[in-house]
């Protein structure tokens, strides 16, 4: 297992844990107000942003491409909530009709960007399906400071991101702002997908906000124990991922962090007490059980 | 200008969905002090008034006030409708009670040991404090709605605005929500309730306001509860629409 002292290996690592913890959190508060596909929308509407950055600035660093990919998200994200308010198109056909629109425009500036020289080896074509392999100690920096920073906006606005998700009408009437909450959820639902396309690609960083969310809800009926958990399956899941792609040969990590995570909530699906299918089964096979004990019991004594 | 008698003054409001008029130049004062029910047929515009009445929703036209008590703004106290409630989330019913003070709490700041203390006072008061720690998913429709109750009694308000709180609940919850209800009205709170069930309304209210799309009738129960209102309320759906 020399692989565990490959510094590449550990960066890789690092990084991916960091951005799964990241995710899950960010996520947990997407999937609780029912904005799971923002993040969709959003990472699908970056690639653009990162070709168009590429093509104007001609430097292939990710601190740039990443601000391309941050303004043509917002962007993305600005004009379905305008389509929204102003049209009688429903937030879903929005999101679908901006989020393929701005993909398509970003593979077809991506097709125009690899025919430049120095494109060849600047791996654009790795933000559709990501690369952790290409991560370097900046972009494990830039994660974790950014990471910190959502964490601590996570902390400080506990209540009312909880209160605001549950019951928004409640929110508004006890003085919390709809449209200061709902623009800083999205707002840092935006970041934690700038932070994780490098890494996991555009087309799957949403199963990084969405899965661990999900699998976490399984196993918890209290919001601060679904946040810590879904923090720990994203964690888990960018660790094993890195490895397991580490040691095979060629398995690239994006895909292999979402399989491990999809796994972790498939289990939980099945497994989970309480909410799992298989205890929900057993539950009902007892009790029918019970049922019919008591009612051959009662005919035994008559 | 503002009447110190009302708890509720509405000056020509004016509510509208997709530009079809919901609440059409309503002017109504509710009085201060009372049980209050707000009545009227589907679609009439109950729980617009209400959400209006709370700055929820965008209004065309109109105004909304809350008259001074003794020189301070009161606080308000709301109960949703239980069907918009996300039964799901992730909390207990301790925690939606809690939430009755996030709003005197302030941003940023956590609730203290008082204020779940406080919130855990209050489920005993609706006779749920055995369910405190259980996940609202996990409670019948009529414990759900007490929790509700519970947490806009942690509000502390002066004015409490409940959308239908009798819906879904068995008789004795029922009686046991109109005694909190009128406990509120002893302490010189005003309460005022969407309602549905016409049998009722003498027994539980002070005051009816009886509405579709406008004001048909707004008084005390003894003065405008009689049959002429109520087959003007809720027979001439059709009328006021084409009206319109």
């Amino acid at each position: 297992m020399n692989i565990l002292y490959d510094h590449t290996f550990l960066t890789v690592a690092a990084g991916s844990a960091a951005l799964g913890m990241i995710s899950g959190v960010i996520g947990s508060f997407a999937v609780l107000r029912k904005q799971s596909l923002l993040g969709d929308g959003v990472s699908h509407a970056a690639l653009p942003g990162v070709a168009a950055a590429f093509l104007i600035t001609g430097v292939k660093s990710s601190g740039i491409l990443l601000v391309g990919a941050l303004i043509s998200g917002l962007l993305a994200a600005l004009l379905i909530s305008v389509i929204v308010k102003y049209s009688k198109v429903k937030f879903d056909a929005a999101l679908a009709a901006v989020m393929s629109g701005f993909f398509g425009l970003g593979t077809v500036l991506l097709t125009c960007a690899q025919k430049l020289p120095n494109a060849a080896q600047s791996g654009l074509s790795t933000f559709i399906y990501g690369q952790a392999s290409a991560m370097l100690t900046s972009d494990i920096v830039l994660i974790s400071v950014l990471s910190a920073v959502l964490l601590t906006l996570t902390l400080l606005f506990w209540k009312e991101f909880k209160l605001f998700c549950f019951d928004r009408d409640f929110s508004v009437q006890s003085g919390f702002s709809e449209k200061k909450l709902s623009l800083l959820l999205s707002f840092m639902t935006v970041i934690t997908v700038i932070l994780g396309i490098q890494t996991v690609g555009v087309v799957l960083m949403s199963a990084m906000l969405i899965i661990p969310a999900a699998a976490a809800r399984q196993w918890s009926d209290r919001l601060y124990s679904n946040i810590i958990l879904a923090a720990f399956f994203g964690g888990f899941s960018g660790v094993f991922g890195a490895l397991t792609s580490g040691l095979g040969d060629g398995v690239p990590t994006g895909p292999a962090i979402v399989i491990t995570a999809s796994a972790i909530a498939l289990l939980s699906l099945l497994f989970a007490p309480k909410r799992g299918i298989v205890n929900r089964i057993l539950q009902r096979k007892i009790s029918r059980l019970r049922l019919t004990v008591t009612f051959k019991g009662g005919n035994e004594k008559q | 200008m503002s009447n110190t008698e009302n708890a509720v003054e509405v000056s020509r409001l004016t509510v509208a969905y997709n530009s079809k008029p919901v609440l059409d130049n309503v002017d109504l004062e509710l009085p201060r002090g009372m049980l209050t029910a707000v009545m009227g047929p589907n679609g009439a515009g109950k729980t617009t008034l209400i959400k209006a009445m709370l700055g929820l929703i965008p209004r065309v036209e109109g105004q909304i006030s809350f008259p001074r008590i003794d020189g301070k703004k009161p606080c308000i106290g709301y109960v949703p409708q239980s069907e918009s409630i996300d039964r799901d989330f992730p909390v207990s019913v301790l925690d939606v009670v809690t939430m009755g003070c996030y709003g005197r709490i302030g941003w940023v700041k956590r609730p203290t040991r008082d204020d779940r203390d406080f919130a855990m006072a209050m489920l005993k008061k609706t006779g749920m404090e055995e369910f405190a720690k259980r996940q609202i998913s996990q409670l019948s429709g009529g414990q759900q709605q007490r929790t509700f109750i519970a947490r806009a009694l942690a509000q502390r308000a002066d004015v409490y605005l409940m959308d239908e709180p009798f819906k879904g609940v068995d008789s004795d919850t029922e009686k046991s929500i109109i005694a909190l209800l009128k406990e509120l009205r002893s302490e010189g709170k005003t309460v005022v309730a969407v309602h549905h069930d016409l049998s009722t309304v003498s027994d539980y209210f002070d005051w009816v306001t009886l509405i579709n799309m406008k004001v048909v009738a707004n008084g005390e129960v003894k003065k405008v509860f009689t049959d002429e209102n109520l087959n003007l309320t809720y027979r001439r759906v059709g009328k006021a629409g084409a009206a319109l």
